[in-house]
């Protein structure tokens, strides 16, 4: 075979291989559509998420998901030993703080209330980028850390029947707390898949923070049972979803409940 | 009874250089463009500008043991000793397409076919590294369409590139031609 002709064949070798790769795409998206009704949860239709106490899906555990398990003790003022009960919500937009001529860019602002909270509650961000499907979430010490802590005055409860250790891994499935009240059309099976690869990756594009000026984020305890914070982002990638983990340390008593309304907020940078 | 190895000593000395460039411009050179496959733009040049000065079945291959080992040992990857395959993949398939093309690594087309090929095999070994390291095969593949054809293209360039720099080199006479 003359050289030409080896090119040619080359190059149609790599065009059947791109061929067949983007085959196998378009398969293994029809086969996760059949299983779980959708290839991606897509955003919700409405931005008010109520959340009870039974919500609270997974603990007791002192460690949220990352590469390798981060401390759910190391913000100022939580307490040390402490174990937690978390659940996952999925916010209704997806802040974006990269290079403006792609995107435009936006924080996701975040109205909550609490009712008869019991102990301490802490909100740390999530977040999943669509190529490649790696997970984002805040650093809680150093440069960049950020974190949000509210503290109520309400007896416990009895302790949550529904909630259960998540997995030890860097790749996990976690169910969300709110997909109740929804359409089955709005998320993909109630799930979620959040993947740190290596560690020290995804750990500072995502922050909580008061003003909007901070982008960065910051450290806020104590705060009020009712306020306001904004997810921001400074990471390159746009993210495909973002999700809020709320930690209480302690079973929340029957009365106790959540409001979240969220919306996108206009970044001032 | 003198025996000869396989690689000259000036030959290892490159190939080495060359496969510690690789592991170099995979850990400290990076872009802001956040698409998958995007650094073998860089690595792919010394891959083949290696191949293309010794032009010996093998050069790749060794070259990438050298930037995997570094890789592996440095821990800049998430693999890290399992990281050796994906390098020694894409060497192979460059030294595959080195001996089919017989080491024209100085014509364009043939620079573009071994870093397009070198990139997309080494995507491949990746994925299959995962997948036996209990990755989900379709978390894997969502996606596997758009990361090939970036994979091939950063690859390419890079591949084109480099023999861009053999095909200058061997004008200059740095590099001989077997061809004259």
């Amino acid at each position: 075979m003359d050289f030409r002709k080896r090119i040619i064949t080359a190059f149609a070798l790599l065009t059947l291989f791109t061929i067949i790769a983007f085959g196998l795409q378009v398969y293994i998206e029809g086969e996760t559509m059949a299983v779980t009704g959708e290839a991606t949860p897509l955003p919700l239709a409405q931005s008010v998420i109520t959340l009870a106490g039974a919500d609270f899906l997974y603990g007791p555990q002192d460690w949220r998901p990352y590469a390798v398990p981060l401390s759910l003790n190391t913000l100022p003022g939580t307490p040390e030993g402490h174990e937690w009960y978390f659940c996952f919500v999925l916010l209704n937009d997806t802040p974006y703080g990269g290079n403006p001529a792609l995107f435009r860019r936006q924080a996701v602002s975040v109205n909550y209330t609490f009712e008869n909270l019991a102990g301490t509650a802490a909100f740390y961000p999530y977040g999943t980028t669509t190529l490649p499907v790696t997970s984002r979430t805040s650093r809680q010490d150093g440069y960049g850390s950020s974190g949000y802590t509210v503290t109520g005055t309400a007896p416990a409860g009895d302790a949550a029947p529904k909630a259960a250790p998540l997995e030890r891994s860097n790749l996990v499935r976690v169910r969300l707390a709110n997909t109740k009240g929804l359409g089955p059309d709005e998320i993909a099976a109630g799930t979620i898949d959040l993947w740190f690869p290596s560690e020290g990756g995804g750990q500072d594009a995502l922050h909580l923070t008061t003003d909007l000026d901070k982008r960065k984020g910051e450290i806020v305890t104590g705060a009020p049972a009712s306020g306001q914070f904004y997810v921001t982002h400074t990471g390159g990638s746009r993210l495909n979803l973002v999700c809020l983990l709320i930690a209480v340390d302690r079973p929340q008593p029957d009365t106790f409940c959540l409001r979240l309304e969220t919306q996108p907020a206009e970044a001032a940078w | 009874m003198v025996t000869r190895s396989y690689f000259t000593l000036y030959e290892t000395a490159v190939l080495s250089l060359c496969g510690a460039l690789v592991f170099l411009s995979k850990a400290f050179i990076t872009l802001s463009l956040h698409l998958p496959g995007h650094s073998y733009l860089f690595v792919a040049i010394p891959f083949v500008v290696g191949c293309g000065i010794v032009k010996k079945a093998g050069a790749g291959t060794y070259m990438g043991l050298i930037g995997g080992l570094l890789a592996s040992f440095f821990g800049f990857e998430a693999l890290h000793l399992l990281d050796v395959f994906k390098y020694l993949a894409m060497g192979l398939t460059i030294d595959i397409v080195g001996v089919t093309f017989s080491h024209r690594f100085d014509h364009p087309a043939v620079g573009f076919i071994a870093g397009a090929a070198g990139s997309v095999v080494k995507m491949v070994v990746n994925y299959a590294v995962h997948f036996l390291l209990g990755v989900p095969a379709t978390f894997i593949l969502i996606g596997i369409g758009l990361t090939s054809v970036t994979h091939l293209i950063f690859g390419g360039i890079g591949g084109v590139i480099a023999a861009l720099i053999i095909a200058r080199l061997m004008r200059a006479g740095v590099i001989g031609d077997d061809r004259t």
